[in-house]
């Protein structure tokens, strides 16, 4: 092949390689909805997984939200007295909290500890043949391992990010009184100014993401391959695949939402 | 489905270039053990896996009876192998589960029947496999022989007419070889399945099996018994009984 060929094919396997793992990664998420709605249905497995996905992650999210908050008030505060536009203060926090920070920076909290534990989990059971021991017992492995995941991410996500955008408020509001503001201005403007619509688009954004860290985390460890290392692998892509998709996923619904 | 027998016709398998299985015929008695050997890279294992329908042959058909396993329907599908118990050759025992539950797991995916019966089950099979009192114990903290043990009672559990075993004795020591050979043939016993045991243990196979049959390249070299292999003068049998390599031509 000569030096100029090699590139353009190099390209071509990329984009087949590509169009290939889209596609089977359609089909997978296609199943896991399908079994998810056909009995019989297992709640158990369900609950065992949103237990996993929220209760667990409570702690980090809870953090996260605090502490951004805290620091986005700190830097607003330095911009808006140049302004004199203090009493905005609350109305920004909560805002960027329930639009922004609060869904994409659980989302990414939760790929970390929970779509990264999913592949790994997901992939050690592919090396150990524990999901060919499923085919082998009639047990439909998509139905068993995957749906009862993507579930517990859709449906806690949003509840995550609920808390996050609350307590992110509260660490802002802690931060402003800590500078002088006035605490009725900071919250009274809240009222004012944040509508139910700037919840809920953030809400509805957490289940997208939800779905996202879930399914992502369960492809790339249902298809491993290899042994110790394939199970490195499908971690770090499930975690790599994820961040980019909901970065650029947030882009394309902030688009469609405004 | 009650001890089928199995049969395999022009069974083909290809991954790239690599012809594994050309053109394999093999018969599996009903209610019998059935030895599959051969060398590594053989074709033993990507048979086992056509068998149990892990893997979709490039052409060839695999009989249970008279079902063809890769033309029946999803349900039909599932029900044939509701009626197939394998154990893997780490065992695949489900490390989020405990012993107890890994065995009942069938029953409890297939709702066959209540849980306290499950469990009744489950305590029983592993009282008759020397595991009385490991129910709850983690699957971590079993040794290897104690795992092909609980395997061993998960793939019975759902009383199956085909049983089949991959390389069972596969780095135990001597003594657990000949427990696991034992149980072999104590499942048979209760069960009456068609038994297919997947191994390179030539004295197991010579010692416990009713019919062997020796994979070479892809194909079966010979089938036969213990006594056929004993008294063959093919050098690849031959090779494989005494461990040497074949001569040249």
């Amino acid at each position: 092949m000569n030096t100029l060929a090699r590139p353009v094919a190099a390209l071509g396997r990329a984009i087949l390689d590509t169009v290939f793992h889209l596609g089977r990664y359609a089909i997978l998420s296609a199943k896991a909805f399908f079994f998810s709605i056909l009995p019989p249905w297992r709640p158990r497995a369900i609950l065992k997984q949103m237990e996993f996905v929220g209760v667990d992650s409570l702690l980090v999210v809870i953090l996260t939200g605090i502490f951004t908050g805290g620091v986005f008030t700190l830097q607003i505060i330095y911009g808006f007295r140049r302004f004199s536009a203090d009493s905005m203060v609350g109305p920004t926090v909560a805002t960027a909290m329930t639009r922004e920070l609060g869904p994409v920076l659980t989302a990414l909290m939760v790929t970390g500890r929970v779509g990264s534990s999913m592949a790994a989990e997901m992939a050690a059971m592919k090396v150990t043949e524990q999901i060919d021991a499923l085919t082998v017992m009639a047990a439909e492995p998509v139905k068993y391992l995957i749906s009862p995941r993507i579930i517990a991410g859709i449906f806690m996500l949003p509840l995550l990010t609920a808390v996050a955008d609350a307590v992110g408020v509260v660490g802002g509001y802690f931060v402003a009184m800590s500078k002088g503001l006035d605490s009725g201005q900071f919250v009274g403007r809240i009222q004012d100014i944040v509508i139910m619509d700037d919840v809920f688009d953030g809400l509805v954004k957490a289940a997208v993401f939800g779905f996202i860290l879930t399914s992502v985390g369960c492809y790339s460890g249902y298809y491993c391959k290899g042994g110790a290392e394939g199970v490195g692998k499908a971690t770090t892509i499930a975690v790599v695949v994820s961040y980019v998709t909901i970065l650029v996923g947030d882009f394309i619904m902030t688009a469609l939402m405004y | 489905m009650k001890a089928p027998e199995i049969r395999v016709k022009g069974l083909c398998k290809s991954f790239g270039d690599n012809k594994v299985l050309k053109d394999l015929e093999i018969t599996l008695e009903a209610g019998k053990v059935n030895f599959i050997i051969g060398r590594s890279g053989g074709g033993k294992s990507v048979l086992l896996k056509h068998l149990t329908g892990l893997l979709t042959p490039d052409s060839g058909e695999v009989w249970y009876g008279d079902r063809e396993f890769f033309r029946a329907g999803k349900r039909e599908k599932e029900n044939l192998r509701k009626s197939v118990g394998l154990l893997f050759q780490d065992g695949a025992l489900f490390d989020s589960l405990s012993a107890g539950e890994n065995v009942i797991f069938p029953l409890w995916y297939h709702r066959a029947m209540p849980e306290d019966k499950a469990k009744e089950r489950a305590l029983s099979l592993l009282k008759d496999l020397g595991m009385e009192g490991a129910y709850d114990h983690r699957v971590e903290d079993l040794s290897g022989g104690e795992k092909k043990r609980v395997a061993i009672a998960r793939a019975l559990v759902m009383e199956p007419g085909v049983l089949f075993f991959d390389e069972p004795t596969t780095g135990l020591d001597p003594i657990l070889s000949t427990q696991v050979d034992a149980l072999i043939l104590e499942a048979r016993e209760r069960t009456g399945a068609t038994v297919a045991v997947v191994s390179h243990d030539i004295a197991a196979a010579l010692s416990i099996s009713d019919r062997i049959h020796l994979l070479h390249e892809g194909r079966v070299l010979l089938s036969g018994t213990a006594f056929d292999f004993k008294k063959s003068d093919l050098p690849e049998v031959k090779a494989f009984l005494t461990g040497d390599e074949p001569e040249g031509p």
